[in-house]
C-alpha cells in the first residue's frame, strides 16, 4: 500500500474501490443520522409550524431560556442525574461482584454464565411489561412476597406513587443491564495472567493487595470504557420509563429523553423539544468524547 | 491438609450459594412471565401465588391471538426484522471491508463517527427523521421502518466486522488479487467465507435490534395494520383494566424467539458484546 505513488493505475483503483465500498453505508448514516442531528440542533434556535419543514423565525436562545423557567424540565434534569448516577454505580458494583464469583473455577460455570445473561436477552418492552405486572398493586408478586415476609403492611402502588416510581424503574433498568457488565468484566478478568497472583503471595502480599494491585489494575481499562458506555446508554434510556409510567405520576419519573419525546409528539412543540434534546446531547457528548479519547490513547500505548 | 480441603469446600459452597441466589433473582421475571401466560384467571389472581401453573392453559394465547389482533403485528415484525438483517449485513460488510483494507482520507473520522452514532440521543433525531420521512412518504410504511432500522444497525455491525476483518490473514486476498479478482470478487469468494461466524453474529444483532425496537416504530407507524409487535403489546395496556394474562402471552411471544436465538448462538453474541466495550 505504501507503493501507491509508483503504480499510478493501482492507486486510483484502490481508492476507487474504497469509495465504492463505503459510500452506501456512509450515505445512509449521513442522511438518517447526521442530517437529523444537525438539523435538530439548528431547529432549536428557530420556530416552526408543527408538521411543516420550514422554519418561521430565528429566535436565538429563546427556547433554552424557556427551559430555565420550565419546572418539568428542571425536574427531568434532576431525575436524569439520579437515574444515571445510581444505575451506573449499581451496575458496576453488582457486575463486578457477579463477575468475580463467576471467575472462580467450579463445575457448571458455563451454565451459570448463560443463566446470568437472560435479562439482557429479554427485549426491553417485554421487560417493562413483565415488571409492570410484578409491581402491580393488586396481585403483583412483589407486593405479595414483601407482605408475606412482613416487610410491608399493605400493598404499595410501586409505579403509581411519586415516592417509589423512579426507584422501581431503576431496579428494572439495573436488572436488565447488569448481565452486560458481568460478561465484559468477566472477559477482562479471564485475560489476567494468573502467575501475577502467585508473585504477590510469594512477596508476602495478602488477598486484598492481590485484588487491588492485580485484579483492579488488570481490569482498569475495560472498567473505564464500560462505565463510560453505561453512562451514555443509561442517560439515553427511553423504552422502560416511557412504557412503564410515561414520566408520571406527577413527573416523578420524567427524564430528559422521555421529556424530549413527549414535548415533540404529545405537546407538538418541536423546537422546544429540540432544545431539550440538545441539552441531552451536550451531556452525553462529554462522555462520548471522553470514551473516544480514552480508547485512542490506549491504542497508541499498545502499539 | 484436611483443614485446607475443608476451607476450599466451604469456599466453593459459598460461591455456589451466592450464584444460585443471584440467578434466582435475575431469572425470576422471565420465569414469572412465561408462568403467568400459561395460568388461568383464577390462579393468576389467587391470594397465594404459585410459581408454576397448577393447570396449564393456552387461553391467554388464544385471547392475545384473536381478541387483540396479533397476527398482523407478528407478520410486520418478521418482515421488518428479516429485511433489516439482510440489507444491513450487505451494506455493513462492504463498509467494514472498505475501512479495514483501504487507506483513504478521513478514515479515522469515519470510524469515530460510527462510534458516535451509537451514542446520539434518539428522541432528538426522531423529531427530524419524522418530518423528513413524512415528506418522502416513508411514514406509515414498513419500508420506511426498515430504512430507519438499517441506519441504526449498520454503524455497530460495521465496527464489529471491521475488527473481525482486521484479524484475517492478508495472504489469501493478495493471491486473489494476483489471480485478477477485483475487490467485490475478493469479498464474496474469500472474505465472507472466512468471516462467516462474525457475519452471522452481526446478523443476529441486527435481527434482535429490529425485532424489539420500540420508539421509531411507535413514531413512524400510525395505522394499526402496520404496527410491529413491541408497539402492539403496549397497546394491550388499556386505561383501566390491564388484561395481564394476554399481555404476558404477547410478551412471551416477543421474548421466546430472542431467547432461542441466544441459546443457539451464545458464543458469537458474547464475543460481539465484549468487543464493543473492550475494543471500541
Amino acid at each position: 500500500m505504501k507503493k501507491k505513488r509508483k503504480s499510478t493505475g493501482g492507486a486510483f483503483r484502490q481508492n476507487y474501490y474504497a469509495y465504492v465500498l463505503i459510500t452506501p453505508g456512509l450515505l445512509l448514516v449521513g442522511i438518517i443520522l447526521i442530517y437529523p442531528l444537525v438539523r435538530g440542533i439548528i431547529s432549536s434556535f428557530f420556530t416552526q409550524a408543527s408538521g411543516s419543514m420550514e422554519f418561521e423565525a430565528f429566535v436565538g436562545l429563546q427556547h433554552y431560556q424557556e427551559l430555565l423557567d420550565d419546572k418539568i424540565f428542571i425536574q427531568a434534569m434532576k431525575n436524569s442525574l439520579w437515574w444515571t448516577v445510581i444505575i451506573v454505580a449499581a451496575l458496576y458494583l453488582l457486575g463486578l461482584g457477579i463477575a468475580l464469583l463467576l471467575n472462580c473455577s467450579f463445575k457448571g460455570r458455563g451454565i451459570f454464565r448463560s443463566l446470568v445473561l437472560i435479562p439482557w436477552v429479554v427485549p426491553g418492552i417485554a421487560a417493562a411489561m413483565t415488571w409492570k405486572w410484578m409491581y402491580a398493586s393488586q396481585y403483583g408478586i412483589i407486593n405479595q412476597i414483601l407482605q408475606y415476609l412482613g416487610l410491608i403492611d399493605k400493598s404499595v402502588d410501586w409505579l403509581g406513587s411519586a415516592g417509589t416510581a423512579l426507584g422501581s424503574i431503576m431496579v428494572t433498568a439495573i436488572w436488565k443491564d447488569v448481565p452486560f457488565v458481568v460478561v465484559v468484566l468477566l472477559a477482562a478478568l479471564q485475560s489476567i495472567d494468573t502467575t501475577l497472583y502467585e508473585a504477590v503471595y510469594i512477596d508476602g502480599g495478602n488477598a486484598f493487595q492481590a485484588f487491588w494491585h492485580i485484579t483492579m489494575v488488570g481490569i482498569r481499562d475495560v472498567s473505564v470504557t464500560t462505565i463510560l458506555l453505561e453512562i451514555i446508554w443509561t442517560f439515553n434510556k427511553f423504552d422502560l420509563v416511557y412504557t412503564m409510567t410515561k414520566g408520571g405520576p406527577a413527573n416523578s419519573t420524567q427524564i430528559i429523553p422521555v421529556y424530549t419525546y413527549i414535548t415533540a409528539f404529545n405537546f407538538f412543540k418541536l423546537n422546544k423539544a429540540a432544545a431539550i434534546g440538545v441539552v441531552g446531547l451536550l451531556i452525553v457528548g462529554v462522555f462520548a468524547v471522553a470514551y473516544i479519547i480514552y480508547n485512542e490513547r490506549r491504542e497508541a500505548q499498545e502499539s | 491438609m484436611s483443614k485446607k480441603k475443608n476451607r476450599e469446600r466451604l469456599h466453593r459452597l459459598l460461591v455456589y450459594l451466592s450464584l444460585l441466589t443471584i440467578i434466582v433473582i435475575l431469572d425470576f421475571p422471565f420465569v414469572w412471565m412465561i408462568s403467568t401466560s400459561l395460568k388461568n384467571r383464577e390462579e393468576m389472581f389467587s391470594a397465594v401465588p404459585t410459581l408454576l401453573p397448577k393447570v396449564l392453559t393456552l387461553e391467554n394465547y388464544r385471547a392475545m391471538w384473536i381478541d387483540y389482533n396479533f397476527p398482523p403485528y407478528l407478520r410486520n415484525s418478521l418482515i421488518v426484522a428479516v429485511s433489516t438483517t439482510a440489507i444491513s449485513l450487505m451494506v455493513a460488510t462492504f463498509f467494514a471491508y472498505g475501512i479495514s483494507r483501504f487507506k483513504f482520507r478521513g478514515k479515522k473520522v469515519v470510524f469515530n463517527l460510527m462510534i458516535l452514532t451509537q451514542m446520539f440521543p434518539l428522541p432528538l433525531l426522531i423529531i427530524t427523521i419524522y418530518v423528513v420521512f413524512a415528506r418522502l412518504g416513508l411514514t406509515d410504511s414498513l419500508a420506511g421502518l426498515v430504512i430507519a432500522y438499517c441506519t441504526f444497525a449498520i454503524p455497530f455491525a460495521t465496527m464489529m466486522l471491521k475488527s473481525s476483518f482486521d484479524g484475517l490473514p492478508l495472504e489469501l486476498e493478495e493471491a486473489a488479487a494476483i489471480d485478477g479478482c477485483n475487490a467485490f470478487q475478493t469479498i464474496f469468494r474469500i472474505v465472507i467465507p472466512l468471516a462467516a461466524p462474525s457475519i452471522a453474529a452481526m446478523g443476529l444483532f441486527s435481527f434482535i435490534l429490529s425485532w424489539q425496537e420500540f420508539m421509531m416504530s411507535l413514531t413512524l407507524i400510525r395505522s394499526p395494520a402496520l404496527r410491529t409487535l413491541p408497539v402492539g403489546i403496549t397497546l394491550m395496556v388499556g386505561f383501566r383494566n390491564i388484561m395481564w394474562g394476554p399481555l404476558m402471552a404477547g410478551t412471551a411471544v416477543v421474548t421466546i424467539p430472542v431467547v432461542i436465538l441466544f441459546i443457539y448462538f451464545q458464543k458469537y453474541l458474547i464475543t460481539g458484546m465484549t468487543m464493543g466495550a473492550v475494543k471500541g
